[in-house]
């Protein structure tokens, strides 16, 4: 066993002192184009997030068997990285974002792949959960980022729990299907509680679903993604109050 | 050292045995999540020693609701997988070209498939199933690791993620197969997938005579120490250390794993060689 990678041992030690629960890793992916200022767009979508912090904090500790940290892309002229640092949810805080600019969600997700490797997150991970959120069509060459993200290690169907929001009428829901791999993970919000509504569940059913841990099989042809549902549309989201978008 | 203080029944199953080629165990451990939400080990292990085989071998479950029946059909994996490999193994007996080798790999994961479809179909309650694939096999999803050893040689088969390790005198290990390139997440190859290409990886090996331990081991301790190889393999020299701790003990250092880790099913199966036979010969490596 000459050629055997020789590995160092110490007795003493037992392996147990180096389990860790499992991470799970949350992006939020945030339309800030111009478009988002009408209409209080942009400030529906600051509130949802900061609104579901503690119920998503509250759901991350009931689960003892997973570490849920958020992150944070925010996209219009280009994209960056609005919340950059793997932030564990209790510690997680959300700066509002403000509107100005086009749609640059292929940049968004060339900087979502670039973190999404094999050599930065590892081949055994949690699935980690993609949340799109856009009101608008995507203004630069955001088929071929996608493209080449899909074929990567966790870009592949399937390794990450994707999502969209479509955010009022005008919002390009083909694009966010290309997206998600799926028109049934496309959601609409066309008003603001209806955007806070799909947010929380997003921050919070859909991390409690994504780790579970359970193994997943790629996907049978044919087959649609087996999410929890979406919260229901309620009376008060067909408030003739609300304004609609 | 570890120190145990939770009071919860942690085998799901449990076999050993010995013969002249050595001997070993296997276990089955309900992680921790599936005790906190009332869910059953998903988990099958088996360790069977015959007068002319020894077999271990490990199944995981994939355990969510598409696969409800995971607990059965990772059982029914174990069952039809020791007989095949031991037809396979006896009757490999001549040096196999490595031009052959695919051929006879896929012929092996084939008959498991096809087998494994039958006594599900059966288990649904099928008089006379065929193995052809069908919708309903989604339900019994699992994986499958498994070994064969005899005087020929060691048998090596593997459909899903998992570690096949082996351990030497001087405590070197190595891993039996390379990570899959396309395997990430929790994703996972099944048994329950229709069969459209060849997935499983398998090779026949005559084990140099310094190795001492062959270790079969679901994704259960492996994702709980972060996905790292080099972490995974230091549970063999320890586990061999622990030998002659009573099971009980055993079983509750895996489940600390689980409790402490992300809580899944851990099944291991392990087979101490005491053979001392000339194994110079080294067989097709198949694609390890």
């Amino acid at each position: 066993m000459s050629e055997m990678e020789s590995i160092q041992h110490n007795d003493d030690v037992d392996p147990l002192g180096a389990v860790t629960r499992s991470k799970l890793h949350f992006f939020w992916i945030a339309d800030c184009s111009g478009s988002m200022a009408a209409q209080g767009k942009i400030e529906a979508l600051n509130n949802a997030i900061q609104e579901c912090i503690p119920a998503t904090k509250e759901a991350a500790e009931n689960n003892p068997f997973a570490d849920m940290v958020v992150r944070a892309i925010a996209f219009s002229n280009g994209s960056r990285w609005h919340i950059e640092q793997e932030t564990p949810v209790d510690e997680f805080t959300w700066k509002d974002l403000s509107p100005g600019g086009v749609t640059d969600l292929g940049s968004a997700i060339r900087l979502l792949s670039k973190e999404l490797q094999p050599e930065k997150m590892g081949r055994r991970a949690l699935p980690p959960v993609l949340v799109l959120l856009s009101d608008g069509a995507p203004t630069d060459d955001w088929e071929t980022e996608l493209a080449a993200f899909n074929k990567t290690g966790w870009g592949r169907p399937g390794r990450t729990v994707r999502i969209a929001v479509a955010i009022g009428q005008d919002a390009n829901k083909d694009v966010l299907a290309t997206f998600t791999g799926n028109e049934e993970t496309v959601f609409e919000a066309n008003n603001a509680q209806r955007l806070a509504d799909l947010i929380k569940w997003a921050s919070v059913t859909l991390s409690k679903y994504a780790s579970s841990g359970a193994s997943q099989i790629d996907p049978i042809p044919g087959s649609g993604p087996a999410l929890p549902p979406p919260p229901p549309i309620l009376e008060e989201d067909d408030n003739d109050d609300l304004e609609l978008w | 050292m570890t120190s145990f203080s939770e009071d919860v029944l942690f085998s799901n199953s449990q076999t050993q045995g010995r013969n002249q080629l050595g001997d070993g165990f296997s276990v089955s451990v309900q992680g921790a999540r599936h005790v906190r939400n009332d869910t059953p080990c998903q988990d099958s292990s088996l360790y069977l020693a015959t007068e002319e085989y020894v077999f271990c071998g490990v199944a995981d479950g994939h355990g969510d609701k598409k696969h409800a029946m995971s607990h059965i059909g990772s059982k029914l994996a174990l069952d039809v997988a020791h007989p095949i490999l031991f037809d396979a193994l006896r009757s490999l007996t001549q040096p196999i070209s490595q031009r052959d080798w695919p051929t006879i790999q896929s012929n092996i994961e084939k008959r498991i498939r096809w087998e494994w479809n039958c006594e599900c179909k059966r288990y649904m309650g099928e008089q006379s199933p065929t193995g052809e694939w069908t919708q309903e096999l989604l339900n019994f999803g699992t994986t499958l690791l498994a070994t064969c050893h005899s005087a020929n040689g060691t048998l090596f088969f593997q459909l899903g993620d998992g570690d096949i390790a082996i351990m030497n005198d001087a405590e070197e290990v190595q891993f039996i197969f390379d990570e899959d390139d396309d395997v990430t997440g929790t994703i996972t190859h099944s048994l329950c997938r229709p069969f459209e290409e060849n997935v499983s990886k398998c090779t026949l090996l005559k084990l140099p005579t310094d190795v001492r331990m062959v270790l079969l081991s679901s994704d259960g301790i492996r994702d709980c120490l972060q996905g790292d190889r080099n972490r995974f393999s230091t549970i063999l020299p320890w586990l061999n250390s622990k030998r002659d701790d009573d099971t009980d003990t055993l079983n509750k250092w895996l489940y600390s794993i689980s409790n402490n880790g992300n809580g899944d099913d851990i099944s291991l199966s392990i087979h101490y060689t005491t053979t001392n036979n000339d194994l110079s010969g080294v067989l097709p490596n198949g694609n390890a």
